[in-house]
C-alpha cells in the first residue's frame, strides 16, 4: 500500500463522500475520484470503501494540538455498515460524546457510596448512504441521576494481610499456565471472597433523549425517570448467591463440564433491571401523524439484561445473554391500540462464543420496528 | 500511560479483582488486551442504559476491593468519586481493555507493593 499523508488524504476524503464530484466554482476546477487519482497516481477509490485507513486518517488529523482541542471528549470513528439482506455496504461514521457537568459524592470510608451525577451523553452511527442504515438508535440523553450503593466488602485488611495479599497477587502473576494459575489461585480467590459482602446498588436518573432511526425518519423526544437496579452477591456462600435461580441451569452446566468444581450459581450475575416512566413527544413521528395522535404521551418501560458463562476451556469461554424490554403507552387511543402501536416487546437471547461464534434468537418489536419479528441468527463474529 | 506489567502492582491488583469479581480469568499475561466487551457483564443485547447501571455499579465494587482489602489509597489530589467515574467510563466502553483500566487505576490509587508506597 502506498504511504500516504493522512492529513492530506483526510481533507481529499471528505471532498469526495460528499458526493461523486464537486466543483469548487461553477464550470472552473473539477475535483473528482479520478482526477485525484491521475494527479497523485494512486487509486483512492478503493480507500474510500476502507473505515480502518480512514480512521488511521481520522486519527492523524484529530491529534493535531488545535483539533484535538476542539473536538475535546467527542469521539468519531469510520465504520462499513451492512444492508438489512447483506447485499449492500457503505462507508458511516459513529460518533459518541460524553461531557460531565456535574458530579458531587457523600463518600464513606466503608464500602457504601452515593454520589449525584449531571452530565451530556450523545451517541449513534450516521451512513453516508440512506438506504444501508444500521438497526440501533441514535441516542442523545442529559441526564441527571443519583446512585447508591450499601455492601461489598464485609471487613478492612490489617496491613499485613493486605502486603501478604499484594505479594501473593505479584507472584500469581508470574505463572503462565492457565490450569496451574488456576489450581494456585484457588485459595487467595476463595479468601478475598469470603470478605465480600451482597452489593445492592440503585440509581435514580432524570433523562431527557432523542429516539430516533437511523434515516431520522422517525424521533421522538422522551423525557423520563429511570431507576436502575443491580443486585449482586460477591461471595458464591451468601444465600442470595444461591437464590439467583437464573444461573442455576448455568452453574449445572460449569459443573457437568469442569468449569466449576462444585455446583454453585453465580450471585455476581443476578440480572440487572431498568424501569422508566416518561412523556414522550412523538411530533416527528410519521407513524403517528398518519394515525392522527401527535400528541405527548406518557409511557412506561422496563428493560432486564442476564448473562452467564456456560462453559469455558483455556482459549475460549461460551456466554448465554438475554435482555427483555416492554414499553407501554399509559391511556392509549383506540386508534393505537388497533393499529398495535400500544405496547412494544422484545426479547433477544444469545450464546456467544469469545472465539466469534454465536447463535441468536429474537423476538418481538421495539418502538420503530414496524413489525413484529422472529429472528435467528447463526454468525461469527471478529473481536480486533 | 504505562505498559501492561507483572511488575505493576496496580495492573496485578486489578486483574486479580477482576479475577475474584467472575470478570475475567484469564492469566496476567494474556490478561491486558482483552476488552471490556469481553468482561463477563458486559451483555450485548442489553441496552446503553443498563450497561451504564452495571458499569457503575462494578467501579464501586472494584474501588471497595481495592481500599478494603488491598488496602490501596487515593493519589493525591485523587477523590473517590474520581476515581469511581474513570473506571466507570472505561467500563462503559467495549473497546477499552484491561490495560487500560489497570493504567487508569494506576493513576488514582497508590497500591501496596508500589515504590514509596506507603
Amino acid at each position: 500500500m502506498p504511504r500516504i499523508h493522512y492529513p492530506t488524504y483526510l481533507c481529499v476524503v471528505a471532498l469526495l463522500v460528499s458526493g461523486p464530484t464537486v466543483r469548487a466554482q461553477d464550470g472552473v476546477t473539477e475535483c473528482s475520484i479520478a482526477a485525484i487519482t491521475k494527479c497523485l497516481g494512486t487509486d483512492f477509490s478503493r480507500f474510500l470503501e476502507d473505515p480502518e485507513t480512514l480512521n488511521k486518517a481520522l486519527s492523524s488529523l484529530t491529534s493535531l494540538p488545535g483539533l484535538k482541542n476542539a473536538l475535546g471528549d467527542v469521539s468519531l470513528q469510520f465504520k462499513t455498515f451492512y444492508s438489512e439482506d447483506s447485499a449492500v455496504t457503505a462507508l458511516g461514521l459513529g460518533y459518541s460524546y460524553e461531557k460531565d457537568i456535574v458530579r458531587t459524592s457523600f463518600d464513606a470510608s466503608g464500602p457504601n457510596y452515593s454520589a449525584f451525577n449531571f452530565f451530556v451523553e450523545a451517541e449513534g452511527n450516521v451512513s453516508f448512504n440512506g438506504d444501508v442504515n444500521p438497526r440501533d438508535f441514535l441516542d442523545t440523553e442529559l441526564s441527571f441521576s443519583l446512585a447508591r450503593s450499601r455492601g461489598g466488602v464485609g471487613r478492612r485488611s490489617t496491613a499485613a494481610e493486605a502486603a501478604q495479599f499484594a505479594m501473593d497477587v505479584a507472584n500469581l502473576a508470574l505463572e503462565d499456565d492457565r490450569a496451574t494459575y488456576d489450581e494456585a489461585a484457588k485459595n487467595l480467590v476463595q479468601t478475598i471472597r469470603d470478605r465480600l459482602t451482597n452489593q445492592f446498588y440503585l440509581e435514580v436518573a432524570l433523562s431527557g433523549s432523542l429516539e430516533s432511526d437511523q434515516a431520522f425518519d422517525h424521533t421522538q423526544y422522551v423525557v423520563d425517570a429511570e431507576l436502575g437496579l443491580d443486585l449482586k452477591a460477591w461471595n458464591k456462600n451468601a444465600t442470595l448467591a444461591r437464590l439467583n435461580i437464573f444461573d442455576w441451569p448455568f452453574a449445572v452446566m460449569r459443573y457437568l463440564t469442569g468449569v466449576d468444581k462444585e455446583l454453585s450459581p453465580r450471585g455476581s450475575n443476578i440480572p440487572t433491571a431498568l424501569i422508566g416512566i416518561g412523556v414522550v413527544d412523538p411530533s416527528d413521528n410519521p407513524v403517528r401523524e398518519s394515525l392522527g395522535e401527535l400528541d405527548p404521551y406518557w409511557r412506561i418501560m422496563f428493560e432486564t439484561a442476564f448473562k452467564s458463562l456456560v462453559m469455558e476451556t483455556t482459549e475460549t469461554s461460551i456466554f448465554f445473554q438475554s435482555d427483555f424490554r416492554f414499553y407501554k403507552e399509559l391511556g392509549a387511543s383506540s386508534a393505537i391500540k388497533d393499529a398495535n402501536r400500544d405496547d412494544f416487546a422484545y426479547f433477544v437471547a444469545a450464546l456467544a462464543a469469545s472465539n466469534g461464534l454465536y447463535f441468536s434468537y429474537s423476538t418481538g418489536k421495539l418502538p420503530f420496528d414496524a413489525e413484529n419479528d422472529q429472528v435467528y441468527e447463526l454468525g461469527f463474529k471478529m473481536n480486533f | 500511560m504505562s505498559t501492561w506489567s507483572k511488575n505493576n502492582a496496580a495492573h496485578t491488583q486489578t486483574w486479580f479483582t477482576l479475577k475474584v469479581l467472575d470478570q475475567s480469568g484469564r492469566v496476567f499475561s494474556r490478561s491486558g488486551s482483552i476488552k471490556v466487551k469481553q468482561f463477563a457483564f458486559w451483555n450485548p443485547t442489553a441496552s446503553k442504559r443498563v450497561r451504564s447501571v452495571q458499569a457503575r455499579a462494578l467501579a464501586i465494587q472494584i474501588d471497595n476491593v481495592f481500599r478494603m482489602v488491598f488496602l490501596a489509597e487515593f493519589e493525591s489530589g485523587v477523590t473517590r468519586t474520581a476515581a469511581i467515574n474513570a473506571m466507570k467510563k472505561i467500563l462503559s466502553d467495549g473497546e477499552k481493555t484491561m490495560s487500560d483500566l489497570g493504567c487508569k487505576n494506576d493513576e488514582n490509587y497508590k497500591f501496596l507493593g508500589e515504590p514509596g508506597d506507603a
